[in-house]
């Protein structure tokens, strides 16, 4: 999944430690979504959406899945 | 290192010193001629209390119940990707620690049908040991695999 949180973060001049506390989560979180290496849930995903002020589905991208084996 | 890693490594240290404790238990059942097994009872007793306290401070330490996200309540965690990491590393632990019982048992086995140990050391003393190493290898596997999904 890709997206554009870095770039609506940055416009909104949010650090990724701000944007995590207003979202509940860790900056950990914040870092590893922007960077693809975590998929957010859709819960998360409508938090971050309403709170950097654009659609989920601008948001987020759906493309290039990991494939994650346990 | 976020506050779910501390508690993870905290809990770590702590069931690895109520494990130590219980190994020097069975150690001085073995060397001391005065059995002290009341004594370490009431100890480890205590620090189990203790160990208890600390990490409830962690959170709700109900592993049986599971809450709305899905998760065991007493999974430590800030946030829902940790508490997916806590998961995996929970899964890693698991198969990390039946190998480990598998191969630890199966070389014992092979070892005494072969006559190069005693049969005579599966015993109580054994057990113990194999149960506290058991909690070591279970509590420090899954620090591990944390540690290594949390970056």
């Amino acid at each position: 999944m890709k997206n554009i949180i870095k770039q609506k973060r940055k416009e909104l001049k949010l650090s990724q430690d701000e944007l995590s506390k207003l979202a509940g989560v860790t900056r950990q979180t914040v870092n590893a979504i922007e960077n693809d290496k975590y998929d957010p849930s859709l819960s998360l995903a409508f938090q971050l959406a309403a709170i950097l002020h654009i659609r989920v589905d601008e948001l987020f991208r759906f493309g290039d899945e990991r494939d994650d084996q346990y | 290192m976020t506050n779910t890693r501390k508690y993870f490594f905290k809990r770590a240290i702590l069931v690895t010193l109520l494990a130590a404790f219980f190994l020097l238990w069975l150690l001085s059942r073995v060397t001391l001629n005065q059995d002290l097994s009341p004594v370490f009872f009431v100890l480890i007793t205590v620090f189990f209390i203790y160990q208890q306290k600390r990490l409830d401070k962690g959170g709700s330490t109900n592993i049986f119940k599971i809450a709305r996200d899905g998760f065991p309540q007493g999974l430590k965690h800030d946030d829902e990707r940790e508490a997916k990491n806590a998961l995996t590393a929970s899964f890693f632990s698991q198969r990390f620690t039946a190998g480990f019982i598998i191969l630890v048992i199966g070389i014992s086995l092979i070892l005494a049908s072969y006559k190069v140990i005693d049969e005579n050391i599966f015993n109580i003393n054994a057990f113990g040991i194999l149960g506290t190493t058991i909690l070591i290898v279970q509590e420090w596997s899954f620090y591990y695999e944390y540690s290594r999904l949390d970056k």
